[in-house]
């Protein structure tokens, strides 16, 4: 298992609900592969450092991930597809950080296959 | 001759770099450098939101490699900016700006004086010249 941080950028203007279903299709689809998703950090409204689509605000959400290596395709597409995101980032957190984290603790066994 | 050589090139040497910079990472015992800690990436970023070269930071190759890739997803994600415009005043910019929009303005206007292609100085009196030739008419 390793850790993955995903962040996500929604449109600012969207309703509570449907930045909900979004992050929980995202957890949905991790859960189907056997992973979990320990944290789901709602940062809200944030202003871009640069307009973006001529947008100047965005909805930020940060997960953190545990899941196995690359099985984060699906989530990948699927938030690629998704009309209401305008952008996202997956991020391999490193082992020192993730096990700083307490996201991967005791179970060390890292994946040669991977 | 191969002995004061060297002596002056150390001592040269020491004069410069007397002072060993010592990276914020150490300072403020960074262990994980996040894309998501703006405030510090922030202060390896010049005002123009370039990235701070390792020798004005005093970081090491490690941590400099962490903190440009931190600051290059940071970017991408909006957090930080690209670039960042710095206003700056210059006096002679503004002149000849307005010169040359001068220069396309006002051209059905026979009566104006001949020669207009000159220097910057010259152009401002025929910018005066050319307005008080408009009052009269």
């Amino acid at each position: 298992m390793r850790a993955y941080e995903l962040m996500i950028i929604l449109e600012a203007e969207l309703e509570e609900s449907i930045v909900q279903g979004v992050i929980n299709r995202t957890t949905e689809m991790v859960a189907a592969r056997g992973g979990s998703v320990p944290t789901t950090d709602k940062w809200g409204r944030r202003r871009f450092a640069y307009e973006i689509d001529h947008k100047t605000e965005g909805f930020y959400v940060v997960l953190e991930i545990v899941t196995e290596a690359s099985d984060l395709d699906d989530v990948d597409r699927f938030l690629r597809l998704a009309d209401e995101t305008i952008r996202h980032k997956i991020i391999r957190l490193p082992d020192k950080e993730a096990a700083r984290r307490g996201l991967v603790g005791g179970e060390a066994t890292p994946a040669t296959a991977g | 001759m191969a002995k004061p050589t060297p002596k002056r090139g150390k001592n040269k040497d020491n004069a410069r770099r007397s002072k060993k910079k010592i990276s914020l990472l150490l300072t403020e015992r960074v262990e994980y450098v996040d894309y998501k800690d703006v405030n510090l990436l922030r202060r390896f970023m010049s005002d123009r939101a370039k990235i701070k070269a390792r020798r004005v930071t005093g970081n090491n190759a490690q941590q400099q490699s962490q903190i440009a890739m931190a600051i290059k997803n940071a970017r991408e994600m909006a957090l930080l900016p690209y670039v960042n415009r710095v206003t700056t005043q210059r006096g002679g910019r503004g002149e000849r700006g307005e010169r040359g929009g001068r220069a396309d303005g006002p051209p059905p206007r026979p009566t104006a004086p001949p020669p207009t292609t000159g220097d910057v100085e010259e152009g401002t009196e025929e910018l005066q010249l050319e307005t008080t030739g408009g009052e009269q008419e």
